[in-house]
């Protein structure tokens, strides 16, 4: 429960974010489009290891290295290698294990979907990726669909 | 809220309108706590944008969708800091030149002064208190759980600090500003 008091400073702030910070209207449109990139039937595989948050200091690249990313799914793993190059990123990454046949992959992004080809070892890249958030979908033969959590890049 | 746990069950079922319900409720709350953490516009979009994402990537396994204000609060969070450990904030940004684009130019003339000090003075607070004044000025505020989801804060601790907070900001304000930034305490 929030008490509602008349507090003269809230009521300024209040008025300031009015002015100085209001959410873009922007916003909106691209939440609502987000439902867009529902998935039904793919299972979800969740980020459980991220190179840029890990608590090694020794581990971390810094803003300039390559960012280590690991999505995992009962049985299944997707190990993404994220670097910056300039202003975009380059992306390569490995499916585990190796697909025993051929699997269609999907980058989805705010640009939108961008297929790509993994080699017989599951290795694929995808170059000059603007920032923002991701999540590659990847549809083997003869399993369920796998959807990577959405991140950042 | 039972009203969110029919919305949520809604969207999982297809319902695009209960999505749309959703986005209108909990967009001003998402961006409230992108900037109550400091992130550029550009990077409180993307953290917006992800949170969302990840609420639709998992629509039908929300363990409570009743509680789905301190989820979605709790994730922005997650976000927020894993942008602040890539990328530390800027110190130098002037609250008051703020890039214009999204903004009404005559809500900035209306502010007028008065305000336009205090918001100065709010980013003069140290984080801890900066973050929360930001989230308690939304209209409507947050609710505790959704600040405490938002800020890692435990909900008991939200009421002495706000005042405290308050009391400095109150103080800040009127008082002039200080040629470098107070040292942090």
């Amino acid at each position: 429960m929030t008490p509602r008091e008349l507090d003269p400073l809230l009521i300024d702030l209040r008025a300031a974010i009015r002015a100085f910070d209001p959410v873009p209207a922007r916003l909106y449109a691209a939440a609502r489009a987000a439902y867009g990139w529902r998935t039904v039937d793919a299972e979800l595989a969740e980020l459980v290891a991220d190179s840029a948050v890990a608590p090694a200091r020794r581990l971390r690249t810094g803003p300039s290295g390559p960012r280590l990313l690991t999505f995992a799914a009962p049985g299944r793993t997707v190990e993404l290698e994220v670097m910056p190059h300039d202003t975009a990123r380059e992306l390569v990454g490995q499916l585990v294990p190796e697909p025993s046949g051929p699997v269609r992959l999907t980058l989805r992004r705010a640009a939108g979907a961008l297929e790509l080809s993994a080699d017989r070892h599951g290795r694929f890249a995808a170059y000059g990726l603007r920032p923002g958030p991701i999540s590659l979908l990847c549809r083997p033969g003869g399993r369920a669909p796998l959807v990577t959590s959405w991140v950042t890049i | 809220m039972s009203d969110i746990r029919e919305l949520v069950a809604s969207a999982a079922a297809g319902d695009q309108q209960a999505w749309h319900d959703l986005v209108g409720r909990f967009t001003r709350l998402l961006w409230g706590i992108t900037r109550a953490y400091g992130l550029a516009p550009a990077d409180a979009a993307d953290v917006c944008q992800t949170t969302w994402l990840r609420l639709v990537e998992r629509l039908d396994s929300l363990r409570e969708p009743d509680r789905l204000g301190a989820w979605l609060a709790t994730t922005a969070r997650r976000e927020c800091l894993r942008v602040l450990r890539r990328s530390p904030r800027p110190v130098d940004v002037d609250p008051l030149a703020l890039p214009a684009h999204h903004a009404d130019p005559a809500e900035r003339v209306a502010a007028g002064e008065q305000v336009a000090a205090t918001w100065a003075a709010l980013h003069r607070l140290p984080d801890r208190c900066r973050r929360l004044l930001r989230l308690l000025a939304e209209d409507p505020p947050p609710t505790y759980v959704e600040i405490s989801a938002a800020l890692g804060m435990p909900i008991g601790s939200i009421g002495p600090t706000r005042a405290r907070c308050r009391d400095r900001l109150r103080a800040l304000v009127g008082a002039p500003a200080p040629t470098r930034p107070p040292d942090p305490r």
